[in-house]
């Protein structure tokens, strides 16, 4: 219990240090810090469909966070989880609407699955071959094939094969067969959750009770003593990041299912970014990630209530993100704050 | 003779550590003094202080009776202060003058390169260390980069040398060499401080010997009214074996042959040149040579961690040369590699994990992909009391461990699935006496019991102690295989700096 | 660790102590407004709440968002509602932020934005007592809800008209090639009928220009933007108008390097180069979305398809910059009454 402890007080500490820093913007702002975070505690958890809206919200969160969550346990990082994202949910989408009279249990498998693969392969085989093999790094390759995934789809939706007739650009809704279906009437919030959930649950298992889990890991802390010990590094490098790009694809696909029911146009969705955030916030834990999306998906809720009710702006939860961010990667500062309140102490006590 | 240095009360805590508690010191002018500790004692600790790196939390600094009060090595320096590193501190691509008067070059910005060539020849000719000032460092030995940064303090006006660990990368001529040098620069009335874990070196160069334990001095000694057992005995704090006990050499059956090996590096260059040797069961064979000489590359072709050009390693009779890695350990070859934290072990992972890192496929530890922890910590509680891995707590970290403790976890796992080969690298390399003499004594347990052992050290010594059959290897040929019994120093050492002919004669 | 720990608290005391202060004195501000408010305005019309939600692009966007929140504002100081808004982060926002609004027993709900259809369609499907607005789309199935539709083929037209009779003048800016540009964004009905009222305008005073379109197909890089224009100004291109958001601002800025006119969109964009852009063609989101507030205050509400035209002010043109001569203004105001009055239609076709 206290090596549970042990390991969330970093990240812990570094939300609270967030907070109070944001609070002291709001009162530096004029705003009421007390007003603004329950009105964002309200927006987030107050009602049951604000509840459910914050569940809806992690969902996309949690998946791609634990594709990401995956790559780094591996050692590697997998910043193109936006494009492997794109690709699931084009896919996801294609299935969706151009599939005619399938029954669900076949529909929503097939797309899940198929969005899984487009994006294992975007993800994994391509950067995952082009790392182990010729040594292309892959924070530049995953980036790389993520503007190919957004740039396609603005292809496929702009004038192309995925345009719906009409005047916007967007894609046909998928069929009824291919929706996941709402958990709560009027919100968002669809049995992509429990998707989710099962999904980090899964990712655990694989990562700390497997031996490819093992294997993946040990080469993500050390990949000459990986390699010392018999175990074949490029394989397990191509194997992560498959599975890091699987799981980005399937969040995509997911939030279509689930929320979208049909693709539009747009730059970008952010999941794969704020995904990295996730993944870093909670350690690259598996369940970890599951409370880590909440909280960055309770800030996204709770931030427009807080708009709505407080005043304050919805910018404000973007700074809160930041300082979050800022003080997970460098928890190092954090460190030195300690020893030199430490220090502090000792001289105190020694004069 | 005055005191040149005293360390009064010093103390310096880390968080969790206290790495100096209370450390007195005096070296007099003109005298080499010994600092003798176990790792993690507090000799760097202490040497760092001297050097104006770490400011003391309590205590006092003098030299020459002025107090000081570092603000950092610059001052150190300013004051007579040198120090060599145990990792040199040089820039490979520049040259020896270059790299003496760098940051205190003669004339400033425009880099006047005869006043420096001049400057490094007078003192190189006053202090007697020969060397070119236009050698590049890259080209020289590890010697006579030693050397270079000797001159380099002696540039800045040393009066005071501190040594870390000076003969660690040494032959055995060169750590010869070195004495000599030591011994010069004493007479000219430079005081050296020497630190190492070697007792020989220590008993034979120098004056007094203060031993460090656990953050604490715990006793300064004239190094001519002691003798090595006593200065293990305070260094470890209980009585110490130092004379390796072996049994009787039987060797059995052939357990690896290796037949005309030549195995290329990432250059493409040939680092082993068609060698060939045998190692039976029962015995020990060691494998002295100089960093650098094939060692590595003759080990990876070993274990299949690197392509071989051709030859034939047969283990037990089969040809394995073409087997990978993981075939090889599930004939039952064991490894030790030269780097435990970076080859040896995931200090990332647990020690139970640790424990497991090449048999986690085991029926024994997973099924059907699913690794069982509970046997996983079965084995682990079992191997950390068998080989008293502290502390016993196998879900703490690798990297949490001393160096000591790390090198057991290997050792635990290679040592203790009973392989049929075991091929050490290095094993003791940077452990202290107490952790040396219990992996010497699992060695030749291992070695009673009918295995066949390749070990590979830098040390001569243990080499020495430990080998029934010992090669040695130069420039990627094995010069020679000599009797373990009646191999002397001096002929290895000079087989291992590659002059056969001289070997023959001292053999005749 | 403790000491830690005492600090956090003690920070975290100064900071509760502060907003309490604070909390104090906003809450006497916001009772002091709304009490000025309660004196000079009808109580009832207080009671008519009115939400708007933008949509990713936020207030500050320059164009259809901060125009419907000028709308808003306007609706507030003008006719005493209480109105509130919402920034959306992402495309799932808009349900949420919809839907707050609608629990909150709001009259009136705008959304900003075509991007918005299907959230709208659905939430006021979920609460048929509250009326929608919804800016730029095409939702007619609905009785609760109105979708603001604006003809902008014919402030496309005026402006059309003014950069033909531009071309007949003579300055510093303008060659003698009687070339003007079109940089559209992507090739969409929305930008279409801009271009293709344009297309007309410059035709219908001055039939001998040639009128160069190109599409950079997208919306939000300038950089494209800046390299379709710089194409069009050495093909001799004099004039550029650009229909295409962000990517505009490249326009803008390729006319100001190259000392030609730039002419802007949907809201007025002098401001972006008070030399260069001579005018803009404006989609009047405020327009719209001030009248469907005093609509609904009134019981007046028109679901399905609203026009903005320039009857009704929803499109017009934006004061031109003083290079344009009175006459050419004139002009232009024969033109737009003419359009109003039904003797002149637009097409919103483009002409190939």
């Amino acid at each position: 219990m206290s090596k549970v402890l042990k390991s969330i007080y970093m990240p812990i500490l570094a939300v609270v240090i967030a907070i109070i820093i944001g609070s002291i913007i709001m009162l530096a702002t004029g705003f009421n810090p007390v007003a603004a975070y329950s009105s964002l505690f309200i927006g987030a958890f107050g009602t049951l469909p604000n509840i459910a809206n914050t569940l809806a919200n992690a969902v996309p969160l949690i998946i791609t966070g634990l594709g990401v969550a995956i790559a780094f346990n591996a050692g590697l990082f997998n910043i193109g989880a936006e494009g492997q994202y794109w690709i699931g949910a084009i896919v996801g989408t294609w299935i969706g609407y151009s599939f005619k009279g399938l029954p669900w249990y076949i529909h929503i498998p097939l797309a899940l699955v198929a969005a899984m693969i487009a994006g294992g392969l975007w993800g994994g085989i391509i950067p995952g071959f082009a790392k182990a093999y010729t040594g292309a790094h892959e924070v530049i390759t995953t980036m790389m094939m993520s503007y190919v995934a957004i740039y396609f789809s603005h292809y496929l939706l702009e004038f192309g094969p995925m345009m719906e007739k009409g005047s916007v650009p967007q894609s046909p809704l998928i069929r009824d067969s291919a929706v996941i279906p709402t958990i709560v009437p009027n919100t968002q919030l669809s049995y992509g959750i429990v998707i989710a959930l099962v999904a980090a649950l899964f990712v655990y298992w694989l990562m700390y009770k497997t031996v490819w889990g093992y294997e993946m890991r040990a080469v993500g802390f050390n990949q000459r003593a990986s390699k010392y010990a018999g175990m074949n590094v490029p394989f397990n490098i191509v194997l992560s990041l498959s599975l890091s790009g699987i799981f980005a694809g399937l969040a995509g696909a997911v939030q279509i299912l689930g929320v979208q029911h049909r693709l539009y146009d747009s730059f970008t969705s952010g999941y794969g970014y704020t995904a990295i955030v996730v993944a870093l916030l909670a350690k690259n834990n598996p369940i970890g990630v599951v409370f880590s999306a909440l909280l960055f998906a309770a800030l996204g809720t709770g931030s427009q209530y807080m708009q709505l009710n407080a005043q304050v702006p919805g910018q404000l939860t973007d700074v809160i993100t930041g300082l979050i961010i800022f003080f997970v990667a460098a928890d190092k500062i954090i460190e030195l704050f300690k020893t030199m309140f430490k220090k502090q102490k000792k001289e105190e006590l020694a004069s | 003779m005055s005191a040149l240095l005293e360390v009064k009360n010093i103390t310096k805590i880390f968080p969790k550590v206290r790495a100096n508690d209370g450390v007195n010191l005096t070296v007099e002018e003109g005298e080499i003094h010994a600092i003798l500790g176990e790792n993690g004692a507090g000799k760097s600790t202490l040497m760092n202080i001297i050097y104006g790196l770490y400011k003391p939390d309590s205590g006092e600094l003098k030299l020459s009776g002025e107090t000081l009060n570092l603000s950092g090595p610059h001052e150190a320096i300013e004051k007579g202060i040198g120090m060599v590193h145990q990792h040199f501190m040089l820039i490979p691509v520049l040259t020896v003058a270059e790299n003496i008067v760098l940051g205190a070059e003669p004339g400033g910005i425009p880099y006047n390169k005869k006043k420096a060539n001049e400057l490094i020849r007078e003192i190189s000719k006053n202090y007697h260390l020969e060397i070119d000032p236009d050698a590049k460092v890259k080209d020289l030995s590890v010697g006579l980069q030693q050397r270079v940064e000797i001159l380099k303090a002696f540039y800045r006006h040393a009066k005071l040398l501190i040594l870390d660990e000076p003969t660690a990368m040494l032959t055995p001529q060169e750590t010869e060499e070195l004495f000599g040098i030591m011994r010069r620069l004493k007479e000219q009335g430079i005081s050296i401080i020497f630190i190492s874990h070697k007792l020989d070196e220590v008993k034979e160069i120098s004056d007094k010997v203060t031993v460090m334990r656990r953050g604490k001095t715990v006793g300064t000694l004239n190094t001519k009214d002691t003798n090595e057992q006593e200065l293990a005995n305070l260094m470890v704090g209980r009585e110490v074996v130092l004379r390796v006990e072996k049994s009787e050499y039987k060797p059995g059956d052939v357990v690896l042959s290796v037949k005309d090996l030549t195995v290329l590096d990432e250059q493409n260059i040939e680092k082993v040149k068609n060698v060939s040797f045998e190692i039976r069961s029962g015995e020990i064979f060691g494998l002295a040579g100089i960093d650098g000489n094939g060692q590595t590359e003759l080990i990876e072709a070993l274990m299949g961690l690197r392509q071989i050009k051709s030859g034939i390693i047969k283990y037990q009779n089969s040809d394995i040369e073409k087997l990978p890695t993981r075939e090889r350990y599930k004939l039952g070859i064991s490894y030790i590699p030269q780097d435990r934290q970076q080859e040896g072990l995931i200090m990332k992972f647990s020690v139970a994990d640790n424990l497991i890192l090449k048999e986690y496929k085991d029926i024994r530890y997973s099924k059907n992909g699913v690794i069982q922890y509970k046997k996983v910590f079965e084995n682990a509680s079992k191997k950390v009391e068998e080989y008293d891995i502290r502390p016993t707590d196998y879900t703490l970290l690798a990297g949490n461990l001393s160096g000591g403790n790390q090198q057991k976890i290997i050792l635990a796992r290679e040592v203790g699935s009973n392989p049929k080969l075991l091929i050490a690298v290095q094993p003791t390399r940077g452990m202290d006496v107490g952790a040396i003499e219990y992996i010497h004594k699992k060695l030749l347990e291992l070695r009673d019991g009918g295995s066949a052992i390749l070990l590979v050290s830098l040390e001569l010594e243990e080499i020495m102690s430990l080998s029934d059959r010992i090669g040695v290897i130069h420039n990627g040929v094995i010069m020679d295989i000599l009797d373990g019994k009646s191999a002397t120093r001096e002929k290895i050492g000079l087989l291992m700096a590659g002059s056969q002919i001289d070997a023959k004669e001292v053999e005749v | 660790m403790k000491k830690l720990r005492v600090v956090l608290s003690l920070m975290l005391a100064f900071v509760l102590t502060l907003s309490l202060l604070s909390g104090c004195s906003s809450a006497t501000k916001q009772q002091q407004s709304s009490q000025s408010n309660n004196t000079t305005q009808n109580a009832k019309n207080k009671d008519f709440k009115v939400g708007l939600v933008t949509d990713v692009g936020g207030i500050n966007d320059h164009s259809f968002n901060q125009l419907a929140y000028q709308g808003l504002e306007k609706a507030k100081n003008e006719l005493g509602v209480t109105v509130n808004f919402i920034q959306s982060k992402q495309q799932t926002d808009y349900i949420t932020n919809l839907t707050q609004f609608a629990q909150q027993k709001y009259n009136l709900v705008i959304a900003v934005g075509f991007l918005m259809k299907d959230a709208v369609e659905q939430v006021s499907k979920e609460f048929p007592d509250t009326k929608f607005l919804i800016i730029d789309s095409d939702i007619t199935d609905r009785p609760n809800v109105a979708s603001a539709t604006f003809k902008t083929e014919q402030c496309g037209y005026l402006v059309g008209v003014m950069a033909g009779l531009m071309e007949k003048e003579k300055n510093s800016k303008l060659n003698d090639q009687n070339v003007v540009g079109v940089v559209g964004g992507m090739q969409i009905p929305p930008v279409d009928s801009y271009i293709a009222g344009f297309q007309q305008g410059v035709k219908a005073v001055n039939p001998d220009t040639k009128v160069l379109v190109s599409y950079t197909g997208n919306f939000n890089d300038p950089a494209s933007g800046k390299q379709m224009a710089l194409t069009q100004i050495s093909q001799g291109a004099d004039i550029v108008f650009h229909v295409a958001g962000q990517t505009g601002d490249g326009v803008i800025n390729a006319a100001k390097e190259k000392n030609v006119y730039a002419i802007g969109v949907d809201a007025d964009q002098n401001y972006m180069a008070p030399d260069t852009v001579m005018t803009s063609a404006l989609k009047k989101v405020d327009v719209a979305t001030f009248e469907t507030i005093k609509n609904a205050l009134n019981n007046d509400f028109k679901s399905g398809l609203v026009y903005f035209d320039l009857a009704n002010d929803g499109v017009g043109y934006a004061k031109p910059i003083k290079d344009v001569p009175q006459s050419i203004v004139d002009k232009v105001n024969e033109y737009a009454n003419k359009i109003k009055d039904g003797t002149i239609k637009v097409s919103d076709q483009v002409q190939k």
